[in-house]
């Protein structure tokens, strides 16, 4: 994508603000959800505080479809999330060399509160995910 | 980096709401109890290394190929 999102136009109310930033961009608090029609189900986290800096995201329940990532109650709340129609829930994607091998990271979803644009990367602990989930598995 | 020696039994109070206690010690191991509000993460430091180096490897990548596996998770749930 390279400069795809140089010329990236948003509306001030679409920035969401990580106040933590994300783990590894602790500085990079301000971000706005984008997709592109091709790249659907993917979305993309793009930064727009002139840093180039994008994350492709998917929803994690497209291929777990049981993931119950042990968020608490205070965690959502710090979010100032209230009610289950304020979250939008994500995981990272690494783009492997070969695509189809990409994967995602489901220790670290990312919370969204899309009516107070907010946004965390929680980090779970949780042993039956890992950091470098393969999104498309193989048929049995 | 603030470095305070304790004994065991002995404990850090960080800000007003966090406290490290030394719960356990033997000659290779500290076994620390933290008490924190609910809303504040605490994870051993090498797993929030590895969410970095996850994230790092994620910013970096080249996303040309996302298409090929939009594509696939696409026909996937076609068949389903």
């Amino acid at each position: 994508m390279g400069d795809f999102f140089a010329n990236l136009v948003y509306k001030k109310e679409d920035i969401l603000t990580f106040e933590a930033g994300i783990p590894g961009f602790e500085q990079n608090k301000s971000f706005v959800l984008v997709q592109v029609p091709d790249y659907l189900p993917f979305e993309w986290l793009v930064c727009v505080d002139g840093t180039h800096l994008r994350f492709a995201l998917i929803n994690p329940l497209l291929f777990t479809p049981d993931y119950e990532p042990s968020i608490t109650k205070e965690q959502l709340r710090e979010l100032g999330i209230e009610k289950p129609e304020d979250v939008l829930l994500y995981a990272i994607v690494t783009i492997r060399e070969n695509p189809v091998e990409s994967t995602a990271n489901l220790v670290g979803p990312v919370v969204i509160n899309r009516t107070k644009r907010l946004g965390k990367q929680i980090i779970i602990d949780d042993e039956r995910y890992g950091t470098q989930e393969p999104i498309l598995r193989q048929q049995p | 980096m603030l470095v305070l020696t304790r004994k065991l039994g002995e404990s850090i109070r960080i800000n007003d709401d966090i406290v490290v206690k030394v719960v356990d010690l033997d000659s290779r191991h500290v076994k620390l109890g933290i008490e924190a509000p609910r809303h504040i993460s605490v994870n051993r430091e090498e797993i929030y290394e590895r969410i970095q180096r996850e994230n790092k490897a994620a910013s970096a990548a080249q996303d040309q190929g996302l298409k090929n596996i939009a594509d696939a998770l696409k026909d996937k749930s076609k068949d389903a």
